[in-house]
């Protein structure tokens, strides 16, 4: 809570700035302007179409949709021919005459046939790139996500955003995202506003989103507007789809490794839909009996997901959503006699309902319970002894959230946001015979809540800004022990106790947040942002992949939030009418309050986990660059970063700066595809990266007879550089009005680059024989590999 | 069982049906930067037992030391004194390999060696390395193998502390208590459910008054040494409740543990004698033998461990050890 006294003045000024800017236009506005407001519905489902353009024709006039669909346009009393245009369908204009009375106007836009055959649908407003005061937003389609090549035939949202400019991969084949230098923890995943914390399937391999069921992909890895908040690296905001109102169908797709299958349709035509999608993998089917004739006692690990979602409308100003997501991963081995086993089942549970009221044409409030809960076990026996280790989080939340449109220039958004966590350290169970005994660590409790406001203002024609402020708490409380231990003899010499509520550790701030684009014409606009964030919870991991052991922690009276400051710049240009986008970004992000495990610590359920942190400082810069083609039988992207990321601790590499293990000095992607004709369309991404750093033994000694490693300094050493082909092609089977089916061929690592996955040292031989010998060896993951999918829809 | 050792089992899952996929996996040369040597310190003194410290280097990877070159690696000629919370001290001296070739035979030595984790392959016509160790005088060492007498030996609630300065004058020191002996009650075995000849040998344990209390393990069978087994350490913390009674199987050590086959691994075998060295010792030891037992490299599935020694100004350890011994004959 240092400097606060500055954050203070800060905020006083944005709340007087916004103010101002919010409520001057409207008061001083002489002639009452009447509102025209609605949703934008896609025709053939009735799904709420999300950032549609609704635009006042032949004026520089317009709003875009919100999450919801819904917008609204505040206007003097006239005649307006209002257009409502959304890329990849059919625009729609009707004509309105307003004259003392608010008017509601809602669009539904068909499927343009000829536009689909001849362009990418994207979703995006054309040049909304350009004109929209976001800074280091990305979206992405699902449609495109289906297009690209995909490992093992399953198409993943994050793998896709990986090819982006400043996101990279957690290594070979893994879909946790690194933003801008930043740790996967640090990003807030959201599926339908509930927190999804641990991403990853098949120990990170694929992502927890299924794409049949996606409606809408969102990274914000640059300023974070207000209303999003808890992290400080970026947000991946997940929307699912709804569900076809209008008429049952279904999809799926057989891959190689897993299954997809979705049905959807109304409950009531017009009024109500469903929507379920199921995945599971078969791999355990294909690769366990191999294993097992090869006596191997591993077992592939398996996964299903299921997403459900209910959407209704009660009433003209009343939407009911309710969704939920629970996915299970299994993961397990043992001898073959039964007596050794070891099982490793984790999952994400998440469920929301939400409540969209519209109370006046100019306020939208979207009202949404959440409950996400993620857990960890780990069940192994030997003979007679048991051991059973369990971790997890669990969220209990409400938020509302107001969209009020003052006037046509400004839209603004406030709410709140409040979350009980419930955090289950590293439980420990033992077991022999009929005994039971646990490690007896006490769940941790917090309180997190949050107030947000923001105002996005045109306050020129070439001038916009985006000015918000949230203010966070977090309360870690009771109930609850502290033990505190002895150093040296391990013994306890104090206990600290609380009761339901009361705080432990107590943290508040404010986190002020502003954009602002200056258009230089139509085609081209310079953006800048900052934004204050702070995280009170931690995800500190030993790994760089995902896996189902990371353990989440509170922010407590020893580990106190991580807070950052990132400052970005950028200049988007866009070329002959929005076919091709440009720009280039560059960014500083200031890291204060690090956590990493000390070295040598030893997580065995014996002590608190935070007891064994430690706290730094770190910092990130970089330079994105990006080119896209967006329309036509060829298009694609090309992305390059250039970026360094470093951290510091005083306790960690004798207190000398080290590179971030994911510091990537070169990261390059390109993608194409292209329609080959009706039947044909073909893919290929390429992507290139520096050599991922790692930390290598410099040093040897024996201790008790065996060689000990003496470890460099921290990522001191970069392997070497990454790089892959992956193509993919898919030939249209049939396309009508009753049916679709293509089957999808992938090759990754075209051209089978043994890309380094880590590095070991090899010792052959024995010392006492006299004959050991050390190398060191480069241990690659995934040779070229050929897979195949078919996907339906009826 | 720790986090390490649980994501290490992952990793290594991975790596193998990666492997199964692949076979992906090539030598490379790699430049690693220069680094400073430094002074190793392997050190202990036990219950009822005189003090033992091998003092050697570490050296580079990839360096010109070979690793079979066991006696490259001694500092020679060094000034040890080890002191007790009594103000008692005593100065050891450096007792090499070659000193005791005229008391004993190749084989005894070569046995010596496997005490302190050292097993040369002896033929007629190797060596035995000339292995050196800071301890009492030879007469006196003598003395105490055949008596059980010696100057000074470990007394459990006292602290220790060992003081070295080397010929080039580096100083190192390092101080460790031992904790009063909590032995098990006993032990049991029963024969392997499926496989008859195998014996599983559990020891029974009262998990004192107050926990806290940490533990470093080794077993051995018939008239082999005593290894260190994969999780030989352990924290009563972890049951959480103090004064109740506890069955924990042992795990059989080996010498070289990885040759080992998977199915059999860690049963001893009926008919066989095992004897359980079973050692209190202080956190800092726990979490030495922990860092040693839990550090699998820099993968993606975990971090390397930097062994967390107690010595200042060494690499290494200096401990004590309060010792427990219980054996039994897996026998009908």
């Amino acid at each position: 809570m240092k400097k606060r006294s500055n954050s203070y003045c800060l905020a006083l000024f944005l709340t007087v700035l916004l103010g101002f800017f919010l409520f001057c236009p409207t008061s001083l506005q002489a002639q009452r302007k009447i509102l025209v407001s609605g949703y934008v519905l896609e025709g053939e489902s009735s799904e709420d179409l999300i950032g549609a353009v609704v635009q006042v024709e032949n004026t520089d006039i317009a709003v875009v949709t919100n999450t919801y669909g819904y917008y609204a346009l505040s206007l003097l009393p006239g005649s307006y021919r209002i257009q409502c245009s959304f890329l990849g369908l059919q625009a729609a204009a009707e004509e309105v005459n307003l004259v003392d009375s608010n008017v509601v106007l809602n669009f539904e836009l068909a499927s343009d046939e000829d536009f689909l055959q001849e362009v990418v649908v994207t979703g995006e407003r054309e040049d909304n790139n350009v004109s929209s005061s976001d800074l280091g937003v990305l979206e992405v389609e699902t449609s495109t996500v289906k297009k690209l090549p995909a490992l093992f035939g399953e198409a993943d949202i994050l793998r896709t955003l990986q090819l982006m400019p400043g996101v990279m991969s957690s290594g070979e084949g893994n879909s946790g995202l690194y933003v801008r230098g930043s740790g996967p923890d640090q990003n807030l995943v959201l599926l339908d506003n509930a927190t999804v914390y641990n991403p990853g399937h098949l120990l990170g391999f694929f992502s927890v989103f299924n794409s049949d069921a996606i409606k809408s992909t969102k990274l914000i890895k640059g300023t974070m507007p207000s209303e999003y908040g808890g992290r400080i690296s970026s947000v991946l905001d997940v929307s699912m789809r709804e569900g076809n109102m209008q008429e049952f169908s279904a999809e799926g797709g057989i891959g190689a490794i897993a299954s997809r299958f979705t049905v959807e349709g109304p409950l009531k035509k017009d009024k109500a839909s469903f929507l379920i999608s199921n995945r599971i993998t078969y791999l355990p089917y294909l690769i366990n009996p191999v294993l097992s004739k090869q006596g191997n006692s591993g077992r592939i690990p398996s996964f299903f997901d299921v997403n459900i979602k209910i959407n209704a409308k009660l009433t003209d100003k009343d939407r009911l959503f309710i969704s939920s997501y629970i996915g299970r991963d299994r993961f397990a081995f043992g001898s073959s006699d039964g007596d050794f086993n070891f099982e490793i089942p984790w999952g994400n549970t998440t469920a929301t309902m939400r409540w969209n009221h519209q109370f006046k044409p100019r306020l939208f409030l979207n009202t949404t319970l959440v409950f996400n809960d993620y857990i960890s076990r780990v069940n192994a026996g030997f003979q007679t002894f048991r051991f059973k280790l369990q971790s997890g989080i669990r969220d209990y939340g409400v938020k509302g959230h107001f969209d009020y449109y003052p006037s046509v220039r400004h839209n603004a958004r406030f709410g709140y946001e409040y979350i009980f966590h419930r955090f289950t350290p590293y439980q420990v169970e033992l077991g022999s015979g009929d005994e039971d005994f646990t490690n007896d660590l006490d769940p941790k409790w917090a309180h997190e809540g949050a107030i947000y406001f923001r105002d996005e203002w045109d306050a020129t024609s070439w001038w916009k800004l985006n000015l918000g402020l949230r203010a966070s708490l977090w309360s870690n409380v009771g109930p609850g022990d502290r033990v505190y231990y002895d150093e040296t003899t391990g013994l306890p010499v104090d206990t600290v106790s609380k009761g339901r509520n009361e705080a432990f550790a107590t943290y508040y701030g404010l986190e002020p947040r502003i954009s602002m684009r200056f258009l230089l014409n139509p085609q081209a606009s310079i953006k800048c942002g900052t934004s204050l964030n702070r995280q009170y919870m931690h995800l500190v991991s030993q790994s760089t992949t995902t896996l189902p052991t990371d353990l989440w922690v509170p922010s407590t009276d020893r580990s106190k939030p991580q807070t950052s400051v990132q400052g970005s710049i950028g200049y988007f240009q866009n070329f002959k009418d929005n076919a091709y986008e440009m720009s280039v970004e560059g960014y500083y992000r200031r890291l204060w309050n690090q956590i990493e495990y000390a070295e040598g610590a030893n997580d065995d359920g014996t002590q608190e986990t935070e007891d064994q942190f430690v706290y730094g400082d770190g910092y990130a810069y970089g330079a994105e660059f990006f080119v896209k083609k967006r329309y036509g039988k060829l298009n694609g992207w090309v992305g390059y970063t250039l970026s360094w990321s470093e951290r510091r601790f005083d306790d960690i590499n004798n207190g000398m700066p080290f590179r971030a293990k994911f510091d990537r000095r070169h990261d390059a992607s390109v993608v194409v595809m292209y329609d080959v004709n009706e039947k044909w369309d073909v893919s290929a991404t390429w992507v290139y990266g520096s050599g991922q750093n790692t930390t290598l033994p410099v040093q040897w000694y024996f201790i008790a007879g065996e060689v000990t490693n003496v470890y460099g300094p921290r990522n001191d050493y970069r392997m070497a550089a990454y790089h892959r082909l992956d193509l993919s092609a898919t030939m249209l089977l049939r396309d009508d009005e009753k049916r679709y089916s293509a089957v999808s061929l992938s090759v990754y690592n075209a051209y089978n680059r043994y890309n380094p996955y880590f590095i070991y040292y090899d010792f052959q031989g024995e010392v006492s024989a006299g004959d050991l010998e050390v190398s060191a060896k480069q241990a690659s993951l995934f040779p070229i590999l050929f897979t195949g999918a078919w996907n339906f829809k009826f | 069982m720790s986090l390490h050792n649980i994501q290490r089992s992952i990793g290594l899952w991975v790596i193998a049906i990666g492997v199964l996929v692949s076979a992906c996996e090539k030598e490379i040369t790699i430049n690693l930067p220069d680094s400073q040597s430094s002074y190793v310190v392997e050190g202990s003194i036990a219950s009822g037992e005189p003090p033992f410290v091998f003092l050697t280097t570490s050296q580079p990877f990839f360096g010109s030391q070979s690793f079979n070159d066991l006696e490259g690696l001694f500092v020679h000629n060094a000034t040890m004194t080890v002191s007790d919370d009594a103000g008692d001290s005593t100065a050891l001296n450096e007792l090499c390999i070659n000193d005791l070739a005229g008391f004993l035979t190749n084989e005894e030595l070569a046995l010596l060696l496997e005490e302190f984790g050292l097993a040369p392959s002896l033929t007629d016509s190797t060596e035995v390395p000339n292995v050196c160790v800071y301890t009492l005088p030879v007469n006196e060492l003598i003395d105490y193998f055949t008596t059980g007498n010696a100057s000074v030996v470990g007394a459990e609630g006292r602290s220790y502390t060992l003081d070295i300065t080397t010929e080039e004058g580096s100083r190192m020191s390092a101080v460790d208590y031992m904790v009063p002996a909590i032995s098990p009650d006993s032990l049991t075995w029963e024969k392997n459910s499926t496989i008859d000849t195998l014996a599983v040998v559990y020891v029974h344990l009262t998990i004192p008054d107050f926990i806290g209390n940490q533990i470093l393990y080794q077993t051995a069978r018939n008239d082999e040494p005593f290894y260190r087994p994969t999780q030989a350490v352990w924290d009563d913390r972890i049951f959480g409740v103090s004064g109740v009674e506890f069955s924990l199987p042992l795990e059989r050590a080996y010498a070289n543990p990885q040759g080992e086959d998977i199915e059999t691994f860690g049963y001893f075998v009926v008919g066989d004698t095992v004897y359980l060295e079973w050692s209190n010792i202080t956190r800092p030891i726990y979490d030495f033998w922990s860092s040693i037992q839990n550090d699998g490299g820099d993968t993606p599935f975990t971090a390397p461990v930097q062994v967390k020694g107690n010595v200042e100004g060494a690499l290494g350890v200096w401990a004590c050890y309060s010792h427990n011994y219980l054996d039994i004959i897996c026998s009908n």
